[in-house]
């Protein structure tokens, strides 16, 4: 399956930022694509991805990775391929939607990346893809050892950078004065 | 009030929005007569104690949940998915 491409600026222009240790950046995951299996489906779906892919299908809350190639669980009943082309023919066994442009993808790391999280989520990140709220923004979080995705749809990509950034000047902050 | 998404584990009530009895999941069969659709549609018990009740986990993973709640106490007694539930 192509990609799609209907807007040719990406969703955030912003340099990265760093302060209180931590960087915050747009990053371009590549393809991404929402899968729904059908009904009764799911373990073809796991060995097609499997074969074609080295994937498989994550339980909730979690990330299967080989190479560059992931899938993470997202939803109730919903993982999506990050960085991979899938086969036409999966859609045998699954609805596939390519995510486009809709999805941005914000990376923020350093060590203290739970500590900036940590004023705009109550979510502990226990498990390594986890959907909540980033405020009132809608996110799914992929964790990782130093650092954190943050995958929001496009038209919030502005307002969650904001959250972010806001929060990592608190933190220099905070840190400034005590 | 927090509630344990099956998917999600323990979540903040403000992730959730409730919709109502339970019994929206038993849906009349297909040419049910009529009085068995007003009773689907309007007629609720109002139980002083456990309930299941319907809840969307908007703010998470988007599963709708059947929550069995203690209408006195707000005590969460069972998180199920409304999926498994139904079938």
């Amino acid at each position: 399956m192509g990609s799609i491409s209907l807007i040719k600026a990406p969703a955030l222009e912003q340099a990265p930022f760093e302060a209180a240790g931590l960087r915050l950046e747009a990053v371009e995951p590549g393809p991404v694509t929402a899968l729904m299996p059908y009904r009764g489906r799911h373990a073809a779906v796991a060995t097609a991805l499997e074969k074609s892919h080295g994937l498989g299908w994550p339980e909730p809350g979690q990330v299967i990775a080989s190479g560059g190639q992931r899938i993470a669980w997202s939803a109730y009943n919903t993982a999506l391929v990050i960085g991979a082309e899938l086969p036409p023919r999966l859609a045998n066994h699954t609805a596939m939607t390519p995510q486009g442009d809709g999805m941005a993808c914000l990376r923020l790391s350093g060590a203290a990346w739970r500590d900036a999280l940590a004023r705009l989520t109550p979510l502990t990140f226990e498990q390594d893809a986890e959907r909540g709220m980033l405020m009132h923004v809608p996110a799914l979080f992929l964790r990782g050892d130093d650092a954190v995705e943050v995958f929001v749809m496009r038209s919030m990509a502005r307002t969650a950078w904001h959250e972010l950034q806001s929060a990592m000047e608190r933190l220099a902050g905070r840190a400034a004065i005590s | 009030m927090r509630i344990t998404c099956p998917l999600c584990g323990a979540r903040d009530l403000r992730e959730f929005s409730v919709t109502g009895s339970a019994a929206l999941l038993n849906r009349p069969e297909e040419g049910a007569e009529l009085p068995e659709w007003d009773d689907y549609l309007h007629n609720r018990d109002n139980p002083a104690g456990p309930s299941d009740e319907l809840w969307y986990h908007s703010g998470g993973c988007g599963a709708w949940l059947v929550v069995r709640r203690d209408t006195t106490s707000h005590a969460v007694l069972d998180v199920r998915l409304a999926s498994e539930q139904k079938t």
